[in-house]
């Protein structure tokens, strides 16, 4: 029963959502939306043990005083003081503009997101382009034929798609095109097909029940 | 130095060379010297010619200005671009040029500005190619009134009501509405289509739909559009023309009674049923091979598969943890699924050799199901106690924010081994990259074509595509698992075979064909109003001073090169697959 129960609520709903891909009538489309619903709910909850994990993982060891358990204070601090923020009514009112102090549109969490996350973020999304220059530097050594081939390709591309390669030959351009249209995308098109195909197979393999490991079989 | 510290001074200067090469170049030259003037139709209306200098750069040996587009404002407003507006005459080239508004309201003031195109566009992404430049505005001109009783008001015609329907893949709750557009009808003399509807044999009431703009589309006089409406209802429709100035002129008959009916089937999606189907019957026939006493399926190795246990072992050797990231995409998604499954099994190895595993994830969801998959995978090693629930851990649902407390792990507890299956995105560098000066081992998979030359950089495995769909049936070499994997395979053999045929069957009518347009000239016609693309397979591209002498030359080819019998089947077959 541990195992059978899964395997058939599984099935049923799987089935109904392939079938929703088929079947237009409103009742089963209702019927769908319903169930994504339910699973919006599952994942909003899910906020709350995410919440838990945060605490059991990190509080713990900053009691311990274990290795670097100052980053975990600025974690658990850097959440409290979001959470804090937003979640204190919109009652309080700063005396000059009559802005909200507090809430999710207040001054403080709008401060902190825009002056604190925001700069961060783009930090860490800066850091990529330093990330691709040293992993092209690596990847574009010509170690073979191959790996030559993929450093000519890449050149090409890569200064065709720069105004100086237009400068260098006019038609650096439309080989980069041409490299683009047909060579790069009968790859992507061939992992694209198999990534569909693996996808249906996978979903299947649930589906119907053969894949258990999630059952403990 | 060490070998990472050479590379440094190359790789930086490698970046630097790209962003310098990078920097957006200057905008072209704006168009000058803009004259308004009222230019009156034979018909009595007025339109308004906007005249030009063109920009200094165009035609200046390099053709770098595409097209001039006329924009107007209506007195404070900011620019609209004037999308009825022809551009008679403003082809790149040097001198003076005029572009007209047709649409200009009489009685309202107008400030006109001229934009001129670069031929390439200023990328978001790279900043390469040059911006288009806005001339200074037009001195203001008052549109005069049109004489009253003026032929354009009194010549509008009425619209035909075709008929009533359920569209194809309806879901019951829709109309569709086909009606032929008032002859006269250019998309400036009538303003819009107004529909209103009756139940059964009740009165006619105007309802709440989104007006129907006015004017032939893609060139079609007849012309659907679908509404919604409520279910088990009879309605009637009544449509109405609504001229730019004057009275709404009605069509001449109203619709039978026609209520919404439900579709059980999606037709355009026939193809992928077969496919579906098709995959369901393999995978049965693969089940029933399997299930024989001593067969074997043969699947090919997956090199990056083989690497787990042995990079398992490797980091038990070192004492160091596991880092496995499933990905940051929600639990629905197929990646993750499949990433999470493969995590039961990864942690089943890592549980026989006694090691340690991390799970940084990206969102909770995944995380409780991620945190049951390796209790799962420790119990089914007979090693519940060597569990550590805390090890599967929520570090953000901010992408950047997950990668900067992921690669703190990485950089503090140095795991010797990184695992990243899943579906990846920007991330995927950093992590994989900071994984590489860490001196792991690194396997990653994910499906995200563009995610994958990152990875196969910087890790030592890469699962490409489909492969991370193949590991979880691959680790277990489980007879019905591996069944799907084969009936998989099969339904791709069956795509590769259509998609030849097909190829096959279009290169005849290609070659046929005096000239095949290149892709990105085809793109251009999609945008120039003065061009049509002939032809199903050749797309010739032919050019025409006007639109409207475009439209009829497409017209006339269509009428004197009717598709033969062959051709209409595979237009047929092309379009039912593209649908599908």
């Amino acid at each position: 029963m541990k195992q059978t129960l899964p395997l058939v609520i599984t099935f049923l709903i799987g089935t109904l959502m392939v079938a929703e891909f088929f079947v237009p009538h409103a009742g089963v489309h209702e019927l769908t939306a319903l169930l994504q619903e339910w699973g919006l709910v599952i994942a909003a909850a899910a906020f709350v043990l995410g919440g838990i994990n945060v605490v059991q993982v990190n509080i713990p060891k900053i009691a311990r005083r274990e290795r670097d358990w100052g980053y975990r204070v600025v974690l658990i601090g850097s959440a409290l003081a979001m959470v804090i923020a937003g979640f204190i009514p919109a009652s309080v009112f700063k005396p000059e503009t009559g802005a909200p102090l507090f809430g999710k549109e207040g001054i403080v969490f709008t401060f902190l997101f825009d002056y604190v996350f925001a700069p961060a973020n783009a930090t860490m999304f800066a850091l990529l382009a330093f990330f691709i220059a040293s992993a092209a530097f690596r990847a574009f050594r010509a170690r073979n034929l191959e790996a030559t081939l993929m450093l000519s390709a890449a050149i090409v591309v890569m200064v065709g798609v720069i105004p100086v390669g237009e400068w260098i030959w006019s038609g650096m351009p439309a080989v980069k095109q041409w490299i683009l249209d047909y060579a790069n995308n009968a790859g992507r098109r061939a992992i694209m097909v198999g990534v569909a195909l693996g996808a249906v197979a996978t979903g299947l393999r649930i589906i119907l029940g053969l894949e258990r490991s999630h059952l403990g079989d | 130095m060490g070998s990472r510290s050479r590379w440094l001074v190359p790789t930086a200067l490698l970046g630097l060379g790209l962003f310098a090469c990078s920097l957006p170049s200057d905008p072209v030259a704006p168009a000058t010297e803009l004259r308004t003037e009222i230019v009156r139709k034979p018909d009595g209306t007025a339109i308004v010619r906007v005249t030009f200098r063109k920009s200094a750069d165009d035609g200046a040996g390099r053709e770098i200005v595409a097209k001039y587009q006329l924009m107007r404002a209506h007195g404070s407003d900011a620019p609209v671009p004037v999308l009825s507006a022809e551009p008679e005459g403003a082809s790149p080239g040097p001198g003076r040029a005029a572009l007209d508004d047709p649409s200009a309201v009489p009685g309202e003031t107008y400030r006109y500005f001229v934009v001129a195109h670069a031929e390439r566009e200023q990328s978001k992404m790279t900043g390469a190619g040059g911006p288009s430049s806005t001339s200074r505005p037009s001195a203001p001109i008052r549109v005069p009134d049109a004489p009253a009783g003026s032929p354009a008001i009194a010549a509008i015609g009425a619209p035909t009501l075709l008929g009533v329907s359920s569209p194809e893949a309806s879901d019951g709750r829709a109309l569709q509405i086909k009606f032929r557009i008032a002859a006269d009808d250019d998309g400036l003399v009538v303003r819009e289509y107004r529909l209103l509807r009756a139940e059964g044999d009740g009165p006619f009431r105007a309802f709440r739909h989104k007006d129907i703009k006015a004017g032939p589309a893609d060139g079609e006089r007849e012309r659907s559009e679908t509404i919604a409406v409520p279910p088990g209802v009879a309605w009637r429709f009544q449509l109405f023309a609504v001229p730019a100035r004057g009275e709404p002129v009605a069509a001449a008959t109203t619709s039978a009674a026609a209520a919404a009916e439900p579709s059980y089937f999606n037709f355009s999606h026939l193809w992928l049923f077969f496919l579906l189907a098709l995959t369901v019957a393999l995978t049965v026939v693969f089940l029933y091979i399997a299930s024989q006493p001593g067969a074997r399926l043969f699947i090919r190795r997956i090199p990056g598969v083989d690497a787990i246990e042995e990079a398992v072992g490797r980091s038990t050797e070192m004492g160091r943890p596991i880092l496995y990231v499933p990905g940051i995409d929600e639990i629905q998604n197929i990646q993750t699924i499949a990433s999470l499954l493969i995590l039961g099994r990864v942690s089943e190895i890592v549980a026989r050799y006694d090691t340690e595993i991390r799970v940084p994830c990206c969102i909770p969801l995944v995380a409780a199901v991620g945190e049951e998959m390796v209790k799962q995978g420790f119990y089914n090693a007979g090693r519940p106690d060597s569990h550590k629930p805390q090890n599967i851990q929520w570090i953000s649902s901010e992408q950047f924010a997950f990668c900067a407390g992921t690669n703190g792990i990485m950089l503090r507890e140095k795991p010797a081994t990184n695992i990243f299956l899943g579906r990846f995105f920007a991330e995927s560098l950093i992590l994989a990259e900071t994984g590489y000066v860490n001196r792991a081992i690194q396997i990653a998979g994910t499906g995200e074509i563009t995610q994958l030359p990152f990875f196969i950089a910087a890790c030592d495995y890469t699962l490409i595509g489909e492969e991370l769909f193949a590991v979880s049936a691959y680790m277990t070499h489980e007879p019905r698992l591996i069944g799907t994997l084969k009936a998989a395979d099969y339904v791709k053999l069956v795509v590769g075979v259509v998609l030849l045929v097909m190829t096959l069957l279009l290169l005849p009518a290609t070659w046929s064909r005096p000239a095949v347009v290149p892709q990105d000239r085809a793109h251009a016609a999609a945008s120039d109003p003065h061009c049509v693309v002939l032809g199903w397979a050749r797309r010739e591209l032919a050019c025409e001073p006007t639109k409207a002498a475009a439209a009829e030359r497409m017209t006339a080819y269509q009428r004197d090169n009717p598709p033969s019998g062959f051709e209409q089947f595979v237009m047929k077959l092309v379009g039912y697959l593209q649908t599908g």
